[in-house]
């Protein structure tokens, strides 16, 4: 019996089922990354900015700097996604975001999510949150603020940063919500 | 019926050489209409998103320029040039450039406001479909800007990004595709340059006799 197009139909099956697994693992989300879900301006017009940066022009940010900037260039290379929101808030929307910011606290507590800063000052309220796989490899960083009756604002940087390290990603990739959420990190 | 008399030889009919100059002719025109109309002609994916914010904002658009350059005029461009004595920062902006459009419109009558949220929600249904991935969005109370790139595993290589820019009364479309490849090499050697410059590597010493 002739075993060539066994072995071809074989080996056909085996890397279409390679590319599946490969494809249904990209869809899944890293350990790092939270789902916030879709946000849509706000009805009155308020501002809204969404922000994702994915891991393709974060190594075009890490080529630009690695020669001038070697030790950023690092901080870069163990970054995968960065992820930020604000919206505005007003009347409508408000109840809902702070309904889906408890849901989303809620959820990384639930997940093993380390809470690093919890700040509730005047109408400000903060948090940051860490995932670790070992003691000391961070995963991903989480920073969800509710400032007022003005605004969400919602980050997620999946990767090996520490908060203090924000400001500095903030300022490299050119991002004035992470350069703030950093400044409130260290505070 | 004798069985050794010749067959009869079946030719295909020869066009006459008259109508094939005729048909190249014709192939040539229409081929130089097409290139020519090209120029003012966005590309599939970047009026995709121009029909979709036009429709999803409502009213009637005059066209003030839609122009598009494309990797062939680009890529002649570079070719021409590459003859011409330039400064290698001249050189290297003009091989980043694979090709680029702009399509701008404006809105004929007043009208109530678009409505951001469906311009954004239908744009990135289209966009996603078409492979691309929203990168930002800025939306405020009179305008919205949103870009969206073009996933590559090498995008210092091949960038691709397009943009949309509504604005009051305004709509504006920008695609580009770029090789930053150039532009990085020419930056890593001036960086190589200044360090040297810097920091001088150390001479070594002349003893005395």
């Amino acid at each position: 019996m002739n075993m060539k197009p066994l072995t071809c139909l074989a080996r056909g099956t085996a890397i279409l089922t390679a590319a599946l697994a490969l494809n249904a693992s990209a869809g899944s989300l890293s350990t790092g990354q939270v789902d916030f879900g879709a946000f849509s301006p706000p009805s009155s017009g308020g501002e809204f900015v969404e922000i994702n940066v994915s891991d393709c022009l974060i190594s075009l940010a890490t080529r630009l700097v690695e020669k001038e900037e070697p030790e950023i260039a690092q901080l870069l290379k163990g970054i995968h996604l960065v992820r930020v929101n604000v919206i505005g808030l007003d009347d409508q929307n408000r109840p809902e975001l702070e309904k889906r910011i408890a849901g989303i606290r809620k959820d990384l507590d639930a997940k093993g999510w380390e809470r690093l800063v919890t700040a509730r000052q005047q109408a400000q309220d903060v948090g940051i949150y860490l995932k670790t796989s070992n003691k000391d490899t961070v995963e991903g960083l989480v920073v969800l603020v509710m400032q007022g009756n003005k605004q969400a604002v919602l980050i997620n940087v999946v990767g090996n940063i520490k908060p203090e390290q924000l400001s500095l990603l903030g300022d490299r990739l050119h991002i004035d919500e992470l350069k703030k959420a950093g400044k409130a990190a260290r505070k | 019926m004798n069985p050794f008399a010749p067959q009869p030889v079946i030719r295909a009919r020869a066009l006459p050489v008259a109508l094939l100059v005729l048909l190249g002719f014709f192939a040539l025109v229409g081929l130089a209409v097409v290139g020519v109309t090209g120029y003012f002609r966005l590309s599939p994916d970047a009026d995709a998103l121009r029909r979709i914010a036009l429709s999803s904002a409502g009213g009637s658009w005059n066209k003030v320029i839609a122009l598009r350059v494309g990797w062939f005029t680009t890529g002649a461009l570079r070719t021409g040039l590459s003859f011409v004595k330039m400064e290698p920062e001249a050189r290297a902006a003009l091989k980043v450039v694979r090709g680029a459009e702009v399509g701008v419109y404006e809105l004929r009558e007043a009208m109530a406001k678009p409505n951001q949220k469906s311009i954004l929600a239908r744009a990135d249904k289209e966009m996603m479909a078409r492979g691309w991935d929203r990168a930002v969005t800025v939306s405020k109370q009179d305008g919205l800007v949103v870009v969206y790139v073009s996933p590559s595993r090498f995008p210092a290589q091949n960038l691709k990004c397009c943009v949309l820019v509504l604005q009051e009364r305004k709509l504006v479309v920008v695609s580009a595709q770029a090789n930053l490849e150039p532009v990085l090499a020419l930056a890593l050697q001036h960086l190589q340059a200044s360090h040297v410059a810097l920091h001088p590597p150390a001479r070594p010493r002349l003893r005395s006799a």
